[in-house]
């Protein structure tokens, strides 16, 4: 029998106060930086924002992108409720968010554009009202009228409508959409075209990509002059600058609704910024520029994200 | 005792962590698929393995000499590690939320880096000061990223070379990986 006296005697006290005052230490300052160091909200509120078509339909529920941002960052709601966005939107939300990515409550096609029929027209202003990025303009009586290159397809202007005269149509640039032709996958990426290529480009990463705009941005698609040498050079015979001039199209594209994406968000916030105006009562002997009211907007904006 | 700048400059080239000492390679085969998290890793990596080497370091002639608990150090330096790495991803979370999502579990499995665990037991036997446990963490760290680098961009091109059926995958990047340490094995005897 081993005494108790013995194991006290052997037991190695310095070791056992050392290692529990530095679980101790390394937990307490774990914790601290934990607390200093959390992620700013608005910084993250914005990555989501960005990834969000901007179209300010209110299908999700929420009021307006930035509002549904924020209700994703703050975990109220799924990612899965932006039917503009599709699934190309709902796929990036889930690698930010790091949540799984569920079907998608309903689809729409965010390539639609509202037009007026406005000889039908009664002058109500009922879906000036309702237009999210300000884009409807006319008059009480007089026939109202889209501004097309702002319009989002949001389709809140179609329930106000008392005499359903507002439509929706394919926009210019849906009618421009050349999906990439698929071609046979015979790439055998023997790496060929790569000297061949006078730009110094990788057409056969190019090919391999041909999907993945962000990729096909590094890989310089723009630098391509359409030579048609990789064709000349290529074992399989892939048609491969008409694939890239495909590709170079689509990637034109998505920049454009990326652009348009954000000017739809500023004039949300424009008109976000002239609707809180006009809420207040006209106190001073002169109006606030356009210009005070964006930046007032966006100091309060940045402090409801950080709530 | 080797002045400092050798030692950094052994611990990268002749002494290469990975290449000539074999350690560290899981991370060396798991995380250089694509050359930008590569680069993460690499970063990360070199992050903490200097943070830990000193760390270690002051933890061994501070308290663990001292005290004659030298049986508890391996024990307590994966602890020390473990709490470097978790501060780094703590730092990384609020800082770059962009490359801590695309790191992914890459930044916790540095824990599990044996590199990092060397360091700091081969500081024992090496360091004189701390100037000398930085330095040493620091060119372990910097050889890593230089391998990881170099064999990520290797991997890249392999994507498109016609690599014979049952040497693709793995077994290339084995290969490859040998015909690299047999280069840095140039180095031994500078």
């Amino acid at each position: 029998m081993i005494s108790v006296e013995a194991i006290i005697a052997t037991f190695p006290f310095q070791a056992a106060m050392l290692m529990t005052v530095m679980g101790l230490a390394i937990g307490i300052v774990l914790h601290w930086a934990q607390q200093q160091l959390q992620p700013d909200t608005h910084t993250q509120v914005d990555a989501i924002n960005q990834l969000l078509p901007q179209t300010q339909c209110a299908q999700c529920g929420y009021p307006g992108c930035r509002p549904y941002a924020r209700a994703i960052h703050a975990g109220h709601a799924t990612i899965n409720l932006c039917p503009p966005g599709g699934e190309t939107t709902l796929q990036q939300l889930a690698k930010l968010t790091g949540q799984p990515p569920a079907p998608l409550v309903s689809t729409s096609d965010p390539l639609v554009r509202a037009v007026i029929r406005e000889s039908e027209c009664i002058g109500c202003t009922l879906c000036i009202e309702a237009c999210p990025v300000d884009a409807i303009v006319g008059a009480q009586q007089k026939a109202h009228t889209v501004i097309q290159g702002e319009c989002t397809g949001c389709e809140l202007c179609l329930p106000p409508c008392p005499v359903n005269c507002i439509d929706l149509v394919q926009s210019p640039a849906a009618v421009n959409i050349v999906p990439v032709a698929k071609a046979a996958d015979d790439c055998v990426r023997c790496g060929d075209c790569v000297p061949a290529c006078p730009r110094g480009l990788s057409p056969v990463q190019l090919y391999w990509d041909r999907s993945d705009m962000n990729r096909l941005e590094t890989l310089r698609l723009d630098d391509c002059i359409e030579c048609r040498l990789c064709d000349r050079v290529c074992p399989s015979e892939l048609p491969l600058t008409n694939i890239f001039v495909q590709a170079k199209e689509q990637l034109q594209l998505e920049r454009q609704r990326k652009k348009s994406a954000r000017h739809a968000e500023s004039r949300h916030a424009a008109r976000e910024a002239r609707l809180a105006l006009k809420s207040q009562p006209v106190t001073g002997d002169k109006l606030p520029s356009p210009g005070d009211l964006l930046t007032r907007a966006r100091g309060e904006r940045r402090s409801r994200d950080n709530v | 005792m080797p002045d400092p700048i050798t030692i950094l400059l052994t611990a990268v080239f002749v002494n290469n962590f990975v290449m000539v000492q074999f350690l560290g390679l899981c991370p060396f085969m798991g995380a250089s698929n694509r050359l930008d998290s590569a680069l993460g890793m690499a970063a990360a990596t070199l992050f903490v393995m200097t943070l830990a080497s000193c760390l270690s370091y002051l933890l061994d002639i501070w308290f663990l000499v001292p005290l004659g608990l030298e049986f508890l150090r391996i024990i307590l330096f994966i602890v020390v590690i473990a709490a470097v790495v978790q501060f780094a991803e703590i730092v990384m979370r609020a800082s770059q939320p962009r490359l801590h999502q695309g790191l992914g579990v890459y930044v916790p499995l540095i824990t599990t880096n044996c590199a990092v665990l060397a360091v700091a037991l081969l500081n024992v036997n090496l360091a004189t000061s701390l100037l000398d446990a930085l330095f040493h963490g620091a060119g372990a760290g910097l050889g890593f990223g230089l391998v990881l680098i170099m064999f990520a961009a290797m991997r890249e091109h392999l994507e498109q070379a016609d690599v014979p059926i049952p040497f693709k995958g793995t077994p290339i990047y084995m290969i490859t990986a040998g015909l690299l340490s047999l280069a840095f094995m140039g180095f031994t005897g500078m």
